[in-house]
């Protein structure tokens, strides 16, 4: 894997991610200094310096709303775009590389942790929190959802089971292929689609990082 | 400020760590405080596989719920909630759901669902409707 392709994959990904996130506040007709921001992000295919007024926009954002605006997607856009503009605006090729461990390792740890914490609560391993939060939550979830307990043990093996990728390459992207599912059925069920974009554009990171260890 | 910046470089990534408890907001207008209707967030129709402004939008609306019921502990009898940010956009949110003004004044609640029993936590000011 080099590390130009692994760049160049993340860059596309990540601008369609903002592009997704800027684009549904445009949309709802907020936020009106987003559209060069929008102007700039996609011009950044061509001038990838340019990246860092999408960066600046992200910050901009964290003081507008307070915090995240959706959450874990924001983080991710946010790490991954950093590390991006670093690596841009780097000459060095260390650095450049270490911009692409740190997004790797970053999606790496959202599954990693996200498993040991599910792990380490009776309610998710007897599968009585994934039943509130499509029965009791304010997320838009279909009712009717069955098989909690198997679903919240599988959600909690698969999450902890990313680290297989240092074991075996292509466990890894059997792992990566899963997890892209996993978010693309969340879209459906839980309406999460800033996090499909937002963790697929680590992907090709994920696997540089599973590729060099 | 200073925490969400930090918040963003160095994330939990404990999701869903704990499924809180749903909140319901009502609102009634001044002198009918018998009757208080439900403020649904919700967005009115679905919207696209990839591309949800207004569902992404509700899960603003209502995270920024959650951290205001979080904040408020900290304050005195609820003294001051009109300078949190989560309250002031939570007081915008349930202005915009209230479409037909029957009253010059309304109030809204917070409660929590536990049970599926709603349990009071907060009470707002009586707010002017037309503010804006």
């Amino acid at each position: 894997m080099q590390p130009e392709v692994v760049f160049k994959i993340t860059h596309i990904l990540n601008v369609l991610s903002l592009a997704i996130g800027f684009g549904e506040l445009l949309y709802l007709r907020k936020n009106s200094w987003l559209w060069p921001v929008m102007v700039s992000l996609i011009l950044s295919l061509f001038w990838p310096k340019l990246l860092i007024v999408s960066l600046a926009a992200l910050v901009a954002l964290l003081f507008v709303y307070d915090g995240a605006y959706n959450g874990g997607s924001d983080y991710m856009n946010f790490l991954v775009s950093l590390a991006l503009v670093i690596s841009i605006y780097s000459e060095n090729e260390k650095v450049k590389a270490a911009c692409l461990f740190y997004i790797g390792a970053q999606s790496i740890l959202s599954y990693l942790v996200a498993g040991i914490t599910k792990l380490r609560k009776a309610g998710w391993r007897n599968g009585a929190s994934l039943r509130k939060i499509f029965e009791e939550s304010h997320y838009l979830s279909p009712v009717g959802f069955s098989h909690y307990k198997f679903v919240s043990r599988l959600v909690i093996i698969s999450e902890i089971g990313i680290i297989s990728g240092f074991i075996n390459f292509y466990l890894g992207m059997i792992c990566v292929f899963m997890f892209a599912l996993f978010h693309l059925i969340n879209i459906k069920i839980l309406k999460l689609n800033r996090f499909f974009f937002a963790w697929l554009s680590s992907y090709a990171c994920v696997l540089y990082c599973f590729y060099r260890v | 400020m200073l925490n969400n910046i930090l918040r963003v470089l160095f994330p939990a990534w404990n999701f869903f760590d704990e499924v809180a408890d749903s909140l319901v907001v009502t609102y009634c207008y001044e002198g009918s405080e018998d009757v208080w209707k439900n403020v649904d967030f919700k967005p009115k129709k679905p919207d696209s596989f990839f591309f949800k402004p207004h569902e992404n939008y509700y899960l603003y609306i209502m995270s920024t719920l959650f951290k205001l019921v979080q904040q408020l502990p900290a304050l005195k009898k609820n003294e001051g909630v009109a300078e949190l940010k989560s309250y002031r956009f939570i007081e915008k949110a349930v202005r915009d759901q209230i479409e037909a003004h029957d009253g010059d004044f309304f109030t809204f609640r917070v409660s929590v669902l536990r049970n599926r029993k709603p349990q009071l936590i907060f009470q707002s000011p009586v707010i002017e409707c037309s503010r804006k």
